[in-house]
């Protein structure tokens, strides 16, 4: 199914394309999120993925590779976005920003949830790129390397030491709470 | 778990069920909104471009003549095609010196130089991040705008004039498209100021190819200076602006681009 609808976006079937976002879209957002940390820039970037995916979608040949060209068109505008905000925080997910959002229970691990979402500012864009297709996206570690476009040895290594990184950064947010 | 999956210690298990957990209630309660009036716009046409990204182009290509351009090209740079070596000590801009900076990357350009065109989608494939100089130019992209507010784009070659001893510098990346970046890479051929490049030299004129720190020459996201001139000053101060390029410190290219490459699973 999913051949006939790149097939025919290619061909510039709108409807079809709407079809292959709305599909992939919601995964590749969780992913986003792990690299700019807030949720209006994820939707930005989301937004413009999808207008640049469907401006690009011709030059894409084979459609079996459609889901992790786009998740690379996602995630490089992520990375980008990130690294053009620098210092600057938007709406950032953590601690500070507790009041008002929804699902802020401190008795349902909410707390937990902000520290990770805390911990992720101290990593590079790449790594919580690949962390956040990997555990946002749930992608397998082959579709990983996939959507970022580099061979399956790299993604496993950067992979293990994003996840270090990760651990750490998380372990010295415990220590200081 | 595949046999692709590292082994992790349980701070790592720990670490990625959490994070798992926190991605996916943050998308939960921020749900994804995404305006597919982006993109729709109804009854299915080839090659039409939405709104907002017409809008935008629009704007950035005001510049932009609707109708017959007689245009000429520079050829692009293809790996290996330079001509001899060049090294240089580094050149420094002559006289006061404009800065340009992106976020992406910076370099410094003669203040004398005006602004031609700021960033724009080209085409497919490829960013203008600048023009910049002191002759003419016009952009070869021709858009037809239709009544409901689309529009096709149709990118052949710009026009230039620098006759005089005038020059036009345009800045741009390739991000995109049905072009296969994964290439055998080319070794640089000259050396500005602490870049390594590869120069390919076209009549009075050249291309700079800088590759993005990790990547190679022929991999998406490096930066093309391409200098249109007939004057071996303004080839020159061209040349001085790609010995000030530098890369952000956060730029890092994540692999070369292929557009084709099935996904494993």
């Amino acid at each position: 199914m999913e051949r006939e609808l790149v097939a025919a976006a290619r061909l510039g079937d709108e409807v079809a394309f709407a079809r292959l976002i709305q599909a992939e879209a919601p995964r590749t957002y969780r992913a986003v999120l792990a690299v700019v940390r807030s949720s209006e820039d994820a939707q930005e970037v989301m937004q413009d993925a999808s207008i640049r995916a469907w401006r690009q979608i011709r030059g894409l040949r084979d459609p079996d590779s459609w889901a992790a060209w786009f998740r690379r068109i996602a995630v490089r505008q992520a990375i980008d976005r990130a690294a053009r905000r620098g210092r600057v925080r938007l709406r950032e997910v953590g601690l500070e920003a507790a009041e008002g959002r929804p699902g802020h229970d401190p008795s349902s691990g909410w707390a937990e949830r902000a520290s990770v979402m805390a911990a992720l500012r101290g990593l590079a864009a790449e790594d919580r790129a690949i962390l956040g297709l990997r555990f946002g996206a749930d992608l397998a570690v082959p579709d990983v390397a996939a959507a970022l476009g580099i061979p399956l040895g790299t993604a496993k290594s950067r992979l293990h030491r994003a996840l270090g990184r990760l651990a750490v950064a998380m372990g010295d947010d415990d220590v200081r709470r | 778990m595949s046999g692709a999956e590292p082994i992790l210690t349980a701070n790592e298990e720990r670490a990625a069920a959490a994070l798992r957990l926190a991605l996916r209630h943050e998308s939960e309660a921020w749900p994804l909104k995404l305006d597919a009036g982006a993109w729709l716009s109804g009854a299915p046409q080839r090659r039409r471009i939405g709104r907002r990204l017409w809008t935008g182009i629009a704007a950035a290509l005001a510049v932009a003549l609707v109708g017959v351009i007689a245009y000429t090209t520079l050829p692009l740079v293809s790996p290996g095609s330079g001509v001899g070596t060049t090294a240089s000590a580094g050149p420094s801009i002559p006289g006061t010196a404009g800065h340009f900076d992106n976020g992406d990357f910076s370099f410094d350009y003669p203040s004398a130089w005006q602004t031609l065109s700021g960033q724009y989608d080209e085409t497919i494939v490829n960013e203008v991040d600048a023009v910049l100089g002191t002759g003419s130019w016009r952009s070869g992209c021709l858009e037809t705008m239709y009544p409901d507010g689309h529009g096709n784009a149709s990118c052949t070659g710009d026009s230039f004039d620098v006759s005089g001893g005038r020059v036009v510098v345009k800045v741009w990346r390739q991000v995109g498209g049905p072009v296969d970046l994964c290439g055998a890479a080319a070794s640089a051929n000259a050396t500005l100021g602490p870049n390594a490049v590869l120069e390919t030299r076209s009549g009075s004129g050249a291309t700079w190819e800088i590759r993005e720190p990790g990547g190679q020459f022929g991999w998406g996201y490096n930066v093309f200076v391409e200098a249109h001139t007939d004057d071996a000053a303004g080839l020159a101060a061209a040349r001085a602006l790609v010995a000030s390029f530098r890369w952000a410190p956060s730029r890092t290219n994540g692999g070369c681009y292929q557009p084709d490459t099935p996904s494993p699973s």
